[in-house]
């Protein structure tokens, strides 16, 4: 019987938790479906009353070009940028947490400062600071890629930090001991123990600059992401829609990433539990 | 194989320094490249803007010299340093509720959920990918006039008709509630990270040491989940107090942030002067705040060990 | 590098085109170079100016024809028109164009503030004045646009700085309080006291931009000239703004915005454009698109020349197929805006369209009946909009 209790929830108290997980689901997902049902909806606008099906802005989504190339250059950023974050703020982690080095604490500080800068100053000031040094970086892609790297970066460091100083030394310090170097140390410890963190540090970064609008709008040079197509056209209500349509088909396809990923788990533990 | 047998047989104290050594050296390498990345792109735009704050820079043609004039008119008590004090209330207010909300959340995924947890925080993550503009649209569909809940009301006859409840949406209690729902999940994820990471035996040592779940968490879980809770703060309080985009679609007349304070000066009214004037206030508070965290940080880790 | 960049800012007021200018009017060329330096007016009539300058232009061939245009999404080929639509013969003649997408009049203006360059951009008429001081700009040579003869003569002088044609006009409309008629009785004649009447406290929605609300205050008040307010007056209309604040639900910042609040029933009465009208009779609300005593306010944006820009001759190939009258048809059928371009067969355009825009009737389209926004001086619009700061701040 002993055995059977868990210490860190009682059944009733799994029961409170269960209904508060499925409440804040509720609230997190509430919106997106009516987003879902108004993209069917024959309105240009979403408002109730319904007026009628339509598949319409889809039609319409499907065949605006520019509306499409700039859903891929939005995941192409958010890819790019948050794989540099995440390797920044990893290295960043280890240094904050295991290590004593002069300036610590002013390094930390900097690292994650960009989280209270208003985006907008950064904006002008990124875009001021590339202008006066164009050849160097010619605007596109890439500045955007930079400085949504500046925003991800704290918010990585904050999601590794606390796995760092919960990671116990010994571990590692015990493969050292038993002849691993550094790298390989790294490579069969520490990495397995933290990936769930990185992953986390990688989705949170993704998403930030997925929807980041104010610093791509502005050292964009030539290229749309998808919020500036989304922000632009706002003047013209009749192509809302087609950006609910969008917002859609991200939805599906992340709950087709959620379920592949579901499936992948109970795959590879049907044959763990094989091998065991 | 004979080589690593070798090293394993080296005396430790010299094995100890040379590590030392090393390491140096390795963390120059480890640090130089995030930093050197926030000081190129963070570092000069930042200074270029506080330069602006005192006019030694300026992309109109005109005089360029040093004056603090748009500093003094700010701190004078004008009307954006009123907007400051109630924007840090406000994100207070959200900071708190996020916190407290999430943490059952992050508790849930880490310790309950077992095998499920990853999927799970996937799902709570998904919906950012969405755009936060039009998931504030449908939240004003919601809480408008003749929204979600205001319908719902009416068929229950608790409101007439004609007398919605107005104060769901464009108002600060808007804002709150809108910010709440946006930095939940992010406040979940480093609470989770910190939880997640817990040895359990020490539960398990707790409970054998006869303690009750309560107090097992609060003795055990509670403290050792403190380093995430304070980041999980820090995450939602530092940028909603500049927060922009949530007042200007949700805020109506009266639910504005100093966000939209600094957006407008740099937008509307052009006025870049003031614009990064108020950027760079905002910046100082928030290193000083940040200075207190980290301090307080420094003084756990020192009565933990 | 202050200094430095205060030395690039003087060389670009005075560009390329300005020397080109100067060396051909050689009489008084040191005077002139002074005031051109000054930023003073200069009193050399437009259609002169450019036609020398068009002569000594490189033909359109030996352009690089990589055209960058910095534009509204929604107005981009071809989404705008529709392959075979009236964008479609630059397309074929040139290329499709680079679009670079702005956000709104200020991102634009910040952006180029900050260092972007492309070749022609899309703002609103009453930034001209921004974008002409901030030395960023040239005016048009209209000779090289064949449609622009078609434009509304008001919207056309509206384009002006300092007799120059640095503004193209394009696209145009009515702003004017719309409001629920099923919801809203207007108090004695229409006028846009509306947008401050008591009896719809909460209901009410003003547009956030720092100009119209002093605007229509000062029509209101009988303001001599409400595009040029004295800091007195504005003073005056903050304070009655201040004290109407209250009775507005929200001030608005797109129009995709307003037009669900309106649809949704959270405002009866609000700002509002031509689109919006059709929108909410789309959505099935009884609307009216009121005729304020007051007059209505007009706005309009077009196109302005970047300095130094590559593809002179391409962005005025692009810009008078933009001005078309085919162009104008599309945008008033499926956008609700009105264009410059008059040459337009009404028979072909919805009947209640062209009564509510007075398509029919160009008087309606003047003063005193419509108020068109105009370029403003940097100085002066800093003005408003710190009045309108405190308004909101209040």
């Amino acid at each position: 019987m002993a055995q059977t209790m868990d210490i860190a929830v009682s059944k009733n108290g799994k029961r409170v938790l269960n209904v508060w997980f499925a409440v804040l689901v509720l609230f997190l997902y509430a919106p997106l479906g009516l987003l879902l049902l108004f993209s069917f909806n024959d309105n240009n606008l979403p408002v109730f009353p319904l007026k009628g099906f339509t598949t319409s802005a889809y039609e319409q989504f499907a065949a605006n070009a520019e509306l499409k190339a700039s859903v891929v250059t939005s995941a192409k950023v958010a890819a790019i940028s948050s794989l540099i974050a995440v390797l920044l703020g990893l290295l960043a982690a280890i240094v904050l947490v295991r290590r004593h080095v002069f300036g610590k604490s002013v390094a930390s500080a900097l690292l994650l400062s960009p989280l209270v800068v208003p985006y907008i100053a950064l904006a002008i000031g990124l875009l001021v600071f590339f202008s006066q040094v164009p050849e160097w970086f010619p605007l596109g892609m890439r500045t955007i890629v930079m400085g949504h790297v500046v925003l991800s970066i704290p918010y990585t460091i904050l999601i590794l930090v606390p796995r760092f100083e919960r990671l116990d030394v010994r571990i590692e310090e015990a493969a050292r001991d038993l002849g691993a170097g550094a790298f390989q140390t790294f490579r069969l410890i520490t990495l397995p123990l933290i990936l769930p963190a990185l992953v986390s540090a990688f989705i949170v970064a993704f998403v930030l600059s997925f929807d980041e609008i104010i610093i791509a709008s502005f050292v964009n040079g030539d290229i749309t992401t998808f919020p500036i197509y989304l922000f632009s056209q706002l003047r013209f209500p009749t192509l809302l829609p087609q950006v609910i349509a969008v917002a859609c088909v991200v939805m599906a396809a992340s709950a087709l990433i959620l379920v592949g990923a579901e499936i992948g788990r109970r795959i590879l533990e049907r044959r763990l539990g094989a091998e065991l | 194989m004979a080589v690593e047998a070798q090293e394993v047989a080296k005396p430790t104290p010299a094995k100890g320094v040379m590590r030392r050594s090393h390491s140096g050296l390795a963390t120059t390498g480890l640090l130089a490249p995030p930093t050197l990345w926030l000081a190129i792109f963070f570092l000069v735009p930042v200074v270029l803007i506080l330069l602006y704050s005192v006019n030694l820079f300026s992309l109109y043609p005109g005089g360029q010299y040093f004056t603090l004039d748009a500093w003094k008119d700010f701190l004078d008590g004008g009307p954006f340093l009123q907007l400051f004090w109630k924007s840090i209330w406000m994100s207070l207010a959200v900071s708190v509720i996020a916190v407290v909300a999430a943490y059952p959340i992050a508790y849930y995924l880490a310790l309950v959920a077992s095998k499920r947890k990853y999927v799970l925080l996937l799902l709570i993550l998904a919906p950012f990918l969405v755009s936060y503009f039009l998931r504030l649209l449908a939240w004003k569909v919601i809480l408008g006039d003749q929204g979600v809940i205001n319908s719902f009301l009416y068929w229950t006859g608790l409101r007439a008709e004609d007398d919605p409840v107005t104060w769901l949406l464009y108002s600060k209690f808007a804002v709150v509630l809108t910010l709440i729902y946006v930095y939940v999940p992010f406040v979940a994820l480093p609470i989770f990270a910190s939880l997640e990471s817990m040895d359990r035996r020490l539960l398990e040592a707790a409970a054998d040491l006869g303690a009750s779940r309560w107090q097992a968490f609060r003795k055990v879980t509670l403290p050792l989940s403190l380093p995430g809770v304070i980041a999980a703060f820090i995450f939602v309080f530092i940028p909603t107090i500049g927060e922009y985009f949530t007042p200007l679609l949700v805020g109506g007349v009266n639910g504005t942030m100093f966000g939209n304070a600094i957006a407008d000066q740099f937008g509307q009214s052009l006025n870049w002067l003031n614009g990064s004037v108020l950027s760079f206030f905002l910046l100082l508070v928030v290193a000083l705040l940040m200075g207190v965290f980290a301090r307080y940080l420094t003084i756990r880790r020192v009565a933990t060990g | 590098m202050s200094t430095e960049h205060d030395g690039e800012t003087t060389k670009r007021t005075l560009g390329r085109g300005d020397f080109l200018k100067l060396g051909a009017l050689t009489v008084g060329s040191g005077v002139l170079a002074a005031c051109g330096a000054e930023g003073a007016p200069e009193p050399e009539p437009a259609a002169q100016g450019s036609t020398e300058k068009a002569e000594e232009r490189p033909p359109i061939e030996s352009e690089p024809g990589d055209l960058e245009v910095f534009e509204w999404a929604g107005y981009e080929f071809p989404t705008y028109g529709g392959k075979g639509g009236p964008l479609q013969p630059y397309v074929d003649a040139y290329g499709k164009p680079k679009y670079v997408f702005l956000t709104s009049d200020d991102q634009a203006i910040g952006k180029v503030r900050a260092g972007y360059r492309p070749d022609t951009v899309h703002p609103c008429v009453d930034y001209t004045g921004n974008w002409v001081e901030m030395g960023v700009v040239q005016p048009w040579d209209t000779s090289l646009i064949s449609n622009f003869k078609d434009l509304e003569p008001a919207l056309v002088k509206g384009g002006q700085v300092d007799g120059q044609q640095y503004f193209i006009p394009a696209d145009w409309g009515f702003s004017s309080p719309l409001y629920r008629a099923d919801k809203v009785e207007p108090d004695g004649e229409e006028s846009w006291t509306l947008m401050y009447d008591d009896r719809y406290k909460g209901k009410i929605s003003w547009w956030d931009s720092p100009l119209e609300n002093f605007v229509i205050w000062g029509y209101v008040n009988g303001i001599d000239d409400p595009w040029e307010m004295t800091d007195d007056e504005l003073d005056e209309g903050r304070d009655f703004l201040i004290s109407k604040k209250h009775l507005c639900r929200n001030f608005w910042s797109s129009q995709t915005d307003m037009d669900a609040d309106f649809a949704a029933g959270n405002i009866w009465i609000a700002y509002a454009w031509g689109g919006s009208y059709t929108g909410a009779k789309k959505a099935g609300l009884d609307v009216v698109y009121s005729d304020p005593k007051e007059g209505r306010l007009g706005w309009n944006c077009g196109f302005v020349l970047i300095k130094d820009t590559d593809n002179f001759r391409h962005a005025h190939e692009y810009v008078n197929t933009w001005v078309s009258a085919e162009s104008a048809l599309w945008n008033i059928t499926n956008y609700a805006y009105g264009m410059a371009n008059t040459n337009l067969d009404l028979a072909k355009i919805d009947p209640d369209l062209v009564a509510v825009f007075h398509l029919d009737d160009p008087a309606a389209r003047e003063e005193p009946r419509a108020h068109y926004a105009r370029p403003l001086t940097t100085e002066r619009r800093a003005a408003y909009a710190q009045r309108w700061d405190e308004v909101k701040a209040a």
